[in-house]
């Protein structure tokens, strides 16, 4: 036993220490991932997306807001790969610009509504009583109302525009992440390592965010996944309608809308970004199947 | 005794619990309608007005009152049903609404129809064939319905089968030359020509209908499909499916015969959420499809600061949600006899 190395250990899910535990965990998730094809090309997609946005500048071989009005409406061909808009900007390059939208949204939604929801969800759950009903309540009520309709009426509310349509998104988005902490954490309760902490005299709030909430992170995980495609197909809906991003703005749902003008001119000025936002969609719901499959076997579909 | 009041308390529950909702759904719409960026008063009579006219608008709207008289008269105004006078159209928002509601219920009858008829059979299917690769070629097919924004696959559409094929009609309800031809009876343009017996009306308004109804159901189909193939699968692993296939039936007469029946419940609950999201999706098909619906309204209202018809038209989509939910929570109880205990 002692010849094995700490790779070795981690690999044969036989940690020595609690670091070690988490790799060999890892490890699990990693081959268990790497077992389903179609959860790999929703990583692959994922991944693809960082890598664009990371790098959008070197790989976009035009400048994305950079008009050329004698360059009007151009089908695909070599030198526009995706054809031109009808400011004569180069398709492909704004696509590639659109990632960095894309992405900035996508973050900004997961890191305000899933911690907010995370933090009512585990603390009604555990505290339960009356702090579990009201809560419990103003979920269902939140939860009972169309995403989308609520998103339009809170962006008319705060003003269209790129943040506006964030913080719509991110207000419509908490429930489900209340519900699924809370199932989590009534479970989580009863549990011999909470009754432990207890006793150790360990306070609620620490008892919450130290023991409860890290126990919670994989269906979380998992939902948050899944929920990406959704924000994705909002906030492109709100861009696409005048109420998010704004032109010129090299947002997919902004572009779309300008598609929309040039239908008949031109096929090549929406398709294009609309392949995108089905693409990254697409990944995120592939991914998201495959994370639960491997995090949250309970929840098959 | 005892399992009678409970009955009776879970009711008042859950009417406690649908009131609750209709009353945070109200206070949601009036904060949205009184926070709104633009000066309604401004959007209503224009930028260069003379300050007489504008406090005399401004008294009209109410506007100058507290807060919370506000709050109550817009209670009031929802409790009469008409949530208002629209300041673009003059009219309440509610005879606005029923004027535009119709087309937006056509679309999305229309387009649940097709997501049903396309969704069911392919998850039935899929379930059955699970694993092979007919199960992933449907899964395939399913996650392009939804993760495609529906006012792309609207766009691909209308170039492909308007612009280049030329075999369906272009936006709008029907061709201009026959508008106004048939009588509106029900506002629904497919049952009104027919019963007016137009049929070439009819055949023009399919034609409108047929490429955003099925951009909205092919979305529709991707939900249906999917929930479809794990209700089959979770009654697939029954063990009076099992007795079923001992029996020496065949494997399809076991899906339509025992398994399928057994589904119906949650089919029909799941075909009646989905009519609220489309809806949902019908507020953007109906942009790309020049559609003169609800959505369409509520997005021009929307850019015009009309602080009635916002808070209007978002309260009866939410309302309508909220009883979807409800109703088919009671079709659900209603249905399924295990769930009456």
């Amino acid at each position: 036993m002692t010849a094995l190395t700490r790779f070795q250990r981690i690999r044969m899910g036989l940690p020595t220490s609690s670091r070690e535990a988490r790799f060999a965990q890892g490890w699990r998730v990693v081959q268990m991932l790497a077992a389903s094809p179609a959860a790999l090309a929703g990583l692959g997609i994922v991944a693809a997306l960082l890598l664009l946005a990371a790098f959008a500048p070197v790989i976009a071989p035009h400048d994305p807001y950079v008009q050329n009005l004698a360059n009007q409406l151009r089908p695909p061909s070599a030198e526009n790969l995706f054809g031109t808009d009808e400011f004569g900007r180069d398709i492909f390059s704004r696509v590639i610009h659109g990632t960095r939208y894309t992405l900035y949204i996508v973050l900004l939604v997961a890191v305000v509504a899933a911690p907010a929801g995370l933090f009512i969800g585990a603390s009604s759950g555990f505290l339960g009583g009356w702090v579990d009903t009201l809560f419990m309540r103003i979920t269902d009520i939140a939860l009972a109302f169309p995403r989308l309709i609520l998103a339009l009426a809170f962006v008319t509310a705060f003003g269209p525009g790129l943040n506006n349509a964030i913080l719509a998104i991110a207000l419509t988005g908490w429930p489900p992440y209340v519900r699924i902490a809370r199932a989590e954490a009534l479970m989580i309760r009863r549990s011999d390592c909470i009754s432990a902490v207890e006793l150790m005299g360990a306070s609620r709030l620490r008892i919450i965010l130290v023991h409860v909430i890290p126990l919670c992170m994989p269906s979380l995980l998992v939902r948050l996944t899944l929920d990406m495609a959704g924000v994705i197909l909002i906030a492109a809906g709100l861009g696409f309608l005048g109420l998010g991003a704004q032109p010129p703005s090299a947002e997919w749902g902004v572009m779309l809308a300008s598609g929309k003008e040039d239908l008949l001119s031109g096929w090549w000025v929406g398709t294009f970004p609309g392949i995108a936002i089905f693409l990254v969609c697409m990944g995120f719901n592939l991914l998201g199947d495959g994370l639960r499959d491997v995090l949250d076997p309970r929840q098959e579909s | 005794m005892t399992q009678g009041t409970g009955l009776v308390m879970g009711i008042l529950g859950k009417v406690a619990i649908i009131f609750a909702t209709f009353l945070g759904l109200i206070f949601v719409t009036f904060m949205i309608g009184r926070v709104m960026p633009l000066d309604p008063v401004t959007a209503a009579v224009g930028p260069d007005v003379s300050q007489e006219l504008y406090d005399r608008t401004r008294e009209q709207m109410g506007l100058n009152q507290p807060l919370w008289i506000q709050f109550f008269d817009y209670v009031a105004a929802v409790l009469r049903l008409d949530f208002g006078t629209s300041f673009s159209t003059r009219q309440t928002v509610i005879d606005d609404i029923a004027r535009v509601f119709p087309a937006t219920l056509e679309l999305a009858l229309v387009g649940v129809v097709i997501g049903a008829l396309i969704g069911i059979p392919l998850g039935i299917l899929a379930a059955v064939k699970r694993g092979t690769m007919v199960d992933g070629l449907i899964r395939v097919i399913l996650l392009i319905g939804y993760s495609a924004p529906v006012f792309w696959k609207g766009l691909i559409l209308l170039v492909v089968f308007y612009a280049i094929l030329g075999v369906a009609e272009g936006p709008g309800r029907m061709s201009v030359f026959f508008e106004g031809v048939v009588p509106i009876r029900t506002g629904l343009l497919l049952i009104d020509s027919a019963l007016a017996g137009e049929w070439e009306v009819f055949r023009n308004a399919i034609g409108h209908i047929i490429l955003p109804a099925v951009s909205l159901g092919y979305g529709a189909a991707a939900y249906v499909g999917r929930m479809t193939r794990s209700f089959v699968l979770d009654q697939l692993k029954q063990e009076y499916v099992s007795v079923a296939r001992v029996k020496g039936l065949s494997e399809w007469a076991v899906i339509f015969h025992h398994v399928l029946p057994n589904c119906a419940v949650q089919l029909v609950t799941t075909v009646a959420l989905t009519f609220g999201l489309l809806l949902e999706g019908a507020v953007l098909t109906e942009t790309v499809f020049a559609w003169p619906g609800l959505g369409q309204y509520m997005t021009r209202a929307m850019f015009n600061a009309d602080m009635n018809a916002v808070p209007g038209g978002t309260s009866v989509i939410g309302a309508i949600f909220v009883s979807l939910n409800v109703v088919s929570d009671i079709l659900y109880r209603m249905l399924d006899p295990r769930t009456r205990q």
